[in-house]
């Protein structure tokens, strides 16, 4: 009975990373048709995706609903955004136990690293917005206007010695989750441009920051 | 052969199996296609023609003005009358991109959000006054 169960557990763990895999999608596309099977894709996660060049693509849409169990819940158990959801929540749990876990996360990317050489005093508003693009914040005055343009970075380094406390859950040892050590070291960044600009809407002065490494531990 | 080395020879394969790692983007509006901002010219096309060329925007406001004197300015309704100056179409194209990859050891988590922003500025007779765009997305028109 156990070794039946053993096998069944490999056999599942085996068939598990098929959804979206290039094994499946290779099945599908040259033995598949040939075999009664249905396509193992279209089984695994569900017929609103479909596949590219870039990888299986889905709708997640955004129909808020206001019951806690839909009419079609069956059906919306496969969809897109059901697989999403899932993806999301495996993926905080797994960072969560990991006991090194490295995060980033990036917010833009178009403002300059260097001064632009066209921004000069007397630029016209125009030219700058056609040099930079729509600004971030726009602040208008009688006397002038401020703009501003931010790019945000920031990196999250943890480290446990110990049980994380969510696996902490599934050890049946009283205390255990007590009994770590965590470092967190967590760093935010901002590159920031500055514009002003006169009542005429002439560049009177630019100004280009990057935030010294302001890190928390 | 012995049960333990059985055991053993079972679970590695196993073990190799709880790596992972998942590719997502999450794409939010329709991207702009930056060809077509030319047809939008500065004091001439009015707010008609960018509707017809760019279909409605994703928000339409109005740029934050701030008067010098706030109760004069609420009491002449003159901040009305300036943000009707300053009225902007945004149309924004967002690609939220994110990489995981853990072996339950060490995880690794990197998010990337990058957006296109067309901004019309429009002048209080709605003709267009100043255009901006931005690309920040690798394949928004690919």
């Amino acid at each position: 009975m156990k070794r039946a169960a053993l096998a069944g557990a490999l056999v599942l763990a085996a068939l598990a990373p098929c959804g979206c895999g290039l094994a499946t999608l290779t099945f599908d596309s040259t033995i598949g048709p040939l075999t009664p099977a249905p396509p193992l894709h279209d089984l695994t996660v569900g017929e609103e995706f479909h596949v590219t060049e870039t990888g299986p693509v889905g709708t997640l849409g955004d129909n808020a609903l206001l019951r806690p169990y839909p009419r079609d819940v069956i059906r919306r158990l496969s969809a897109p955004s059901s697989f999403w959801a899932a993806a999301q929540g495996i993926q905080a749990f797994l960072t969560s136990i990991s006991p090194i876990a490295n995060r980033t996360a990036q917010v833009g990317g178009s403002t300059p690293t260097e001064m632009p050489p066209e921004l000069q005093p007397g630029t016209a508003l125009e030219s700058a917005l056609a040099l930079l693009g729509p600004p971030d914040l726009w602040l208008r005055r009688e006397s002038g206007s401020l703009l501003l343009y931010r790019d945000a970075s920031r990196r999250v380094w943890s480290f446990y010695v110990g049980v994380p406390p969510p696996a902490a859950l599934l050890v049946p040892i009283p205390f255990i989750s007590s009994l770590r050590f965590r470092y967190i070291s967590e760093r935010e960044r901002a590159q920031k441009l500055m514009l002003f600009f006169d009542a005429d809407d002439a560049l009177l002065e630019a100004r280009l920051g990057v935030d010294s490494d302001a890190e928390v531990q | 052969m012995p049960r333990g080395a059985l055991l053993w020879i079972l679970a590695l394969p196993c073990a190799a199996l709880l790596t992972g790692c998942a590719l997502g983007t999450q794409r939010f509006g329709i991207p702009i296609d930056a060809s077509r901002i030319g047809a939008i010219e500065i004091g001439t096309s009015t707010k008609a023609d960018v509707l017809r060329e760019f279909g409605p925007p994703t928000a339409y406001a109005a740029l934050p003005v701030v008067p010098p004197d706030p109760a004069e300015a609420l009491a002449e309704n003159i901040l009305a009358a300036v943000e009707a100056d300053n009225r902007v179409f945004v149309y924004e194209y967002r690609e939220d991109h994110e990489n995981f990859f853990t072996v339950i050891l060490f995880t690794r988590f990197r998010r990337q959000v990058l957006s296109d922003r067309l901004m019309v500025f429009f002048d209080a007779h709605d003709v267009v006054r100043y255009v901006a765009f931005a690309r920040e997305t690798p394949s928004a028109t690919e």
